[in-house]
């Protein structure tokens, strides 16, 4: 089968060209006179294709970064590179459409939009950026098809959908104008653990495709699918750790995919434990 | 104590999140409340008013002004009969003159009356007076005050077909028969010394007595009426003509202005009221149907279901009772207006005082009407059950079709959104559907009102009177009737000029007017709506309201009874006119003479080309024949002036109708912009992350009811183009217009249902705006 995920090269490892590039950003919100410094001179490099996880405690400013990075949200101060383009120099409308085209995003909340279908949820996003509505509508039913959303599913509305298709659906519909980035805010929060693996697959997938994927998560096993976990708290990244590629399970036997995750996962438990997690 | 804490939770969560509705609720019932009250005002406190003038001025019941020569006749009849109880008659002078009246001139019978010899009956106050240095004074019916728009000291010229009298304006005056616009006398102050003076100029006006009669039966008024202008009638050979008028008469011609406000008011305020009820209807569904899961909790704690009944219904009707108290407070600043506009025509000062008996009934009827229809909306939760509310009920947007596809639709991708948002708010959409059909019926009622009536005031007046000349003339007694008419008809611009006598009589029972002409093919145009006029001595045609009260039709033989003698006529046509309302008959010279063998004609109708000037043919006629003529009347400007109180009523009404009109789609479209933006304010904050823009998501909000006010305004202007011409004449045939026609230019129903769009689309844009500034961040948190 043909997919559209896959459509760029396949990534075996990460390109040593940052797609995300932050300088010295800070985020500072302020409330009734109270100023709440979220973010601190905070320096990232997110390189294309890589799949980065960003863990930390709750409050620590997990959702901010994200917001940022993506352009959802200005820092107060510093710089954001996203695909060689500095968003902070982009007007609001500009940084909307450089959205449209370059960033993907999977809410915690999955915030699909009651008034669609499921495919229409898609479609929707989908036709704003290509206008070719037959080849969009291809696009949309093979990747709805991927994550398992039959074609009955996808006529239904998202407030008939269980939690599990309703967060597979945004991430079909995060990916559908193939972007350069995916931001995942906390996918599997809401989900039990057979609908987080097939979120989670279905990412890791994205990812061998060569698209980057930044994700925010509180679970470990979540965070074992990432490249590099980056550990923030207090507004700042206060440590990383390298777990490599992950094999992809189509190369390997599942004793070698457990055998690797199993070394992750003390790689990281350490990790998490000397950040003091 | 915690039912009433929760309940009392709930009321201020419903409150704080309809914030919009609670304001648009209110300014609707202030609309309706003002509106209300103005109506009240004009039907119960301006006839209280009236009634209490006419005890204090002590107003006869029956008046009649008549040359001195004749009046003796109707004082002789008022005598013999035993239900009068005071008669009383006074020589004054008058005479036919054309009285400045603002910009405009106004023609009519001239009473001059001295101030410092008043009669008994029929008094006339002066409101205003300020003599001193002012040499000639004249005190003038307060109606050139409110109307003309006269000021003490201004100079007054009264011109008469023999000369000018020049007055300077001392002061103003309240006579109820002799300070009515449209009654066809106007009773002109003067002090003792002016009116010996003015008995003993050159040419002086003629000796007129006022016969007034007091009478205690009041069911005999209209007999005693009718016996008293045959008599006069029949002594037409005498100069001048003679007025009867009675208190009814005067009563009801002074109630018809308050009565056009008032059912106008009330008309819109039905519509505005039905619009008010429509937000509380929608706003309480709305309300329950998000707060599902809240009421379920409060039913599984045990939470009495009329409890929660009662804390979805009383706030709308406190709201509405508030706003509709704001409204009654507000509405007195208007009254000035409304008081100004009346007094053009009855010439009485009027202001009421503020009615709180009144404000609190209109109050308490429109918040009874929001608490009943707020109640019947929040009945559901009478048969909630708890396990269903806790689930949240069954979602109205779980619907299993998907209407237009994207897969599969063709158009653009935002107009599809907005469609396809405005389908998963249903409600909302019908209620938007439905104001906009109301408020563009009403628009196309009031714009009908103002191009049939106020804009072409000559169609609608020739409507009304029908086939009145533009200039009449009333010849003296011995004037050469044959010669005079030659001298008319030969004067440049003058198209015909034909004898056409305004007399009463009696038929079958039932007082009316009479027109008298040797043919009546001579008018341009023809009242008759059915059959046709009469031809010969024995035909007569009636008034619709005539033939109605006399109870006879066409084919039937009817009696007409002038003074002592009676004839029997048949009945071959139906005339459509608002002359004597209705109440009149067309009979041929021939037929007049069968009753009036020695009958001689004195008024002549004089009809002029299209280019002609009625004010120049007046003057010509006045110069070629002044010396033959009784009086000469520019029956245009006259009528100009009549109407012109009319005119202006329905220009405030239409002008007030069209913009509330456009206020209430302003604010429905609003609050149901405002109403799905606080709705899904996260759903657009994510569409905005996904890379919709704000220009993209505002036409989105836009195109959500767009359509949907587009189709309403189009439903409401086409029933309007269809119903409203036929409701005006359906309403106008009860006062004896049987034939009236009115249309609405397609191009104007177009030009409203465009103007309605556009209010419509640029709230639906102003509420939507907030879309353009708040990032996706911003409004994903709500």
């Amino acid at each position: 089968m043909t997919s559209t995920v896959n459509r760029r090269q396949p990534a075996t490892a990460t390109t040593s060209d940052p797609v995300i590039l932050a300088s010295n950003v800070s985020k500072t919100f302020a409330h009734e006179g109270v100023q709440q410094h979220v973010l601190t001179n905070l320096d990232l490099a997110i390189r294309t294709g890589e799949y980065a996880v960003v863990m930390g405690p709750s409050g620590a400013g997990k959702s901010t970064l994200l917001h940022v990075l993506s352009g959802m949200d200005a820092p107060t101060l510093g710089r954001v590179r996203v695909s060689d383009t500095e968003i902070a120099d982009l007007s609001p409308r500009a940084l909307t459409e450089f959205r449209r085209h370059h960033c993907g995003f999977v809410f915690q909340q999955i915030q699909l939009l009651d008034a669609l279908s499921v495919l229409d949820n898609v479609l929707a996003v989908g036709l704003l950026a290509d206008r070719n509505r037959r080849r969009v509508v291809t696009r949309a039913r093979e990747l709805l098809a991927r994550v398992g959303i039959d074609e009955a599913t996808q006529r239904k509305f998202p407030g008939m959908l269980s939690g599990g298709e309703a967060q597979r659906v945004a991430v079909v519909r995060a990916l559908v104008n193939e972007p350069d980035v995916v931001f995942a805010d906390e996918p599997t929060g809401q989900l039990n653990s057979e609908f987080s693996r097939a979120v989670l697959d279905l990412l890791s997938q994205v990812n061998a495709g060569g698209q980057t994927v930044l994700m925010v998560t509180h679970d470990v096993r979540s965070a074992l699918r990432g490249d590099r976990v980056l550990y923030l708290r207090d507004g700042a990244i206060r440590g990383e750790c390298v777990l490599g590629r992950r094999a992809p399970s189509g190369n390997h036997t599942a004793y070698d995919l457990v055998a690797d995750d199993e070394r992750r996962l003390t790689r990281l438990t350490g990790f998490l434990d000397e950040m003091g997690w | 104590m915690v039912t009433v804490g929760a309940i009392g939770l709930l009321v201020r969560r419903y409150l704080r999140k309809g914030r919009a509705q609670l304001i648009v609720v209110g300014l609707l019932a202030a609309f309706a409340g003002a509106m209300l009250n103005l109506a009240a005002l004009c039907a119960f406190r301006y006839p209280q008013m009236i009634d209490e003038q006419a005890a204090r001025l002590r107003t006869p019941e029956l008046q009649v002004l008549a040359a001195s020569a004749v009046a003796t006749r109707a004082v002789d009849v008022l005598r013999a009969e035993s239900a009068v109880t005071t008669v009383e008659s006074t020589q004054r002078l008058g005479e036919y003159a054309t009285l400045p009246l603002g910009d405009a001139t106004v023609d009519s019978l001239v009473v001059y009356l001295d101030l410092d010899n008043p009669s008994y009956l029929g008094q006339t106050t002066v409101l205003e007076r300020d003599d001193a240095g002012v040499t000639d004074p004249v005190y003038l019916p307060y109606l050139f005050k409110s109307n003309g728009g006269y000021a003490v000291g201004d100079d007054f010229t009264i011109t008469t077909p023999r000369g000018t009298r020049t007055f300077h304006v001392a002061g103003f005056t309240t006579n109820l028969y002799l300070g009515f616009l449209t009654m066809g006398a106007i009773g002109i102050g003067l002090p003792s010394e002016g009116y010996a003076a003015l008995a003993d100029s050159p040419q002086p006006p003629y000796p007129t007595s006022i016969v007034q009669a007091r009478i205690g039966d009041k069911a005999a008024i209209n007999a005693i009426s009718a016996r008293v202008a045959e008599q006069l009638s029949a002594a037409n050979d005498t100069m001048p003509p003679t007025w009867t008028w009675d208190w009814e008469m005067l009563r009801t011609a002074a109630l018809t202005g308050p009565g056009i406000y008032a059912v106008s008011l009330v008309g819109f305020t039905l519509v505005v009221v039905l619009v008010v009820l429509m937000v509380v209807w929608f706003w309480i569904r709305g309300t329950i149907a998000n707060d599902l899961r809240a009421l379920g909790v409060l039913a599984t704690v045990g939470t009495p279901a009329r409890q929660v009944l009662a804390a979805f219904a009383l706030p709308p009707a406190i709201v509405v009772a508030i706003g509709a108290l704001a409204g009654v407070a507000v509405s007195y600043a208007a009254v000035p207006v409304v008081a100004t506009s009346l007094a053009g025509q009855t010439g009485l000062p009027w202001s009421p005082g503020v009615d709180v008996v009144s404000g609190l009934v209109i109050a308490a009827l429109l918040a009874l009407c929001a608490l009943a229809l707020a109640g019947l909306a929040a009945l559901r939760v009478l048969r909630l059950r708890p396990v269903e509310a806790l689930a949240g009920g069954h979602r109205s947007r779980s619907f299993r079709r998907t209407l237009l596809p994207l897969a599969g639709t063709r158009g653009n991708l935002h107009l599809l959104l907005g469609i396809k948002q405005g389908l998963a708010h249903r409600a909302q959409s019908v209620m938007v559907l439905g104001v906009l059909v109301v408020v563009s019926f009403a628009a196309m009622a009031s714009a009908s009102l103002f191009t049939n009536a106020v804009s072409d005031r000559h169609g609608f007046m020739q409507l009304l009177v029908g086939d009145l000349g533009e200039v009449a003339a009333v010849a003296t007694q011995d004037a050469d009737r044959g010669d005079l008419l030659e001298r008319i008809d030969a004067i440049p611009g003058v198209q015909r000029a034909v004898y056409k006598d305004y007399l009463q009589g009696t038929v079958g029972g039932v007082r009316g007017g009479l027109v008298i002409m040797d043919d009546f093919a001579a008018q341009r145009y023809s009242s008759v709506f059915e059959g046709r006029e009469p031809k010969h001595p024995n035909e007569i045609a009636l008034g619709a309201p005539l033939a109605d009260q006399a109870g006879v039709g066409l084919g039937d033989h009817v009696e007409l009874s002038v003074g002592p003698r009676s004839q029997d006529y048949l009945v071959v046509g139906k005339i459509a006119t608002v002359q004597y309302a209705g109440m009149r008959a067309n009979v041929t010279t021939g037929g007049y003479q069968r009753l009036v063998p020695d009958h001689a004609h004195h008024d002549i109708d004089i009809q002029l080309a299209d280019d002609a000037s009625p004010a120049a043919v007046a003057n010509q006629v006045s110069t070629v024949a002044g010396d033959r003529l009784f009086s000469v009347t520019n029956q245009r400007q006259s009528l100009d002036s009549q109407f012109a109180v009319y005119l202006q009523m329905m220009r405030i009404l239409a002008w007030g109708i069209l913009t509330v009109t456009v206020l209430v789609t302003g604010l429905v479209v609003g609050l149901m912009v405002s109403t799905l933006l606080a709705a899904e304010r996260s759903s657009f904050g994510v569409r905005k992350a996904l890379g919709f823009t704000g220009s993209q998501l505002l036409r989105q909000l836009v195109a959500s009811y767009l359509p949907l006010a587009v189709a309403g305004a189009v439903v409401g202007c086409v029933i309007g183009w269809f119903l409203v011409p036929r409701l005006l004449g359906v309403s106008l045939t009860s006062i004896g217009l049987a034939n009236a026609s009115f249309t609405i230019a397609p191009a104007l129903a177009v030009g409203i249902a465009l103007v309605l769009i556009a209010v419509a689309g640029l709230t639906a844009a102003l509420g939507a705006s907030p879309l353009l500034r708040r990032e996706a961040l911003d409004l994903m948190a709500g």
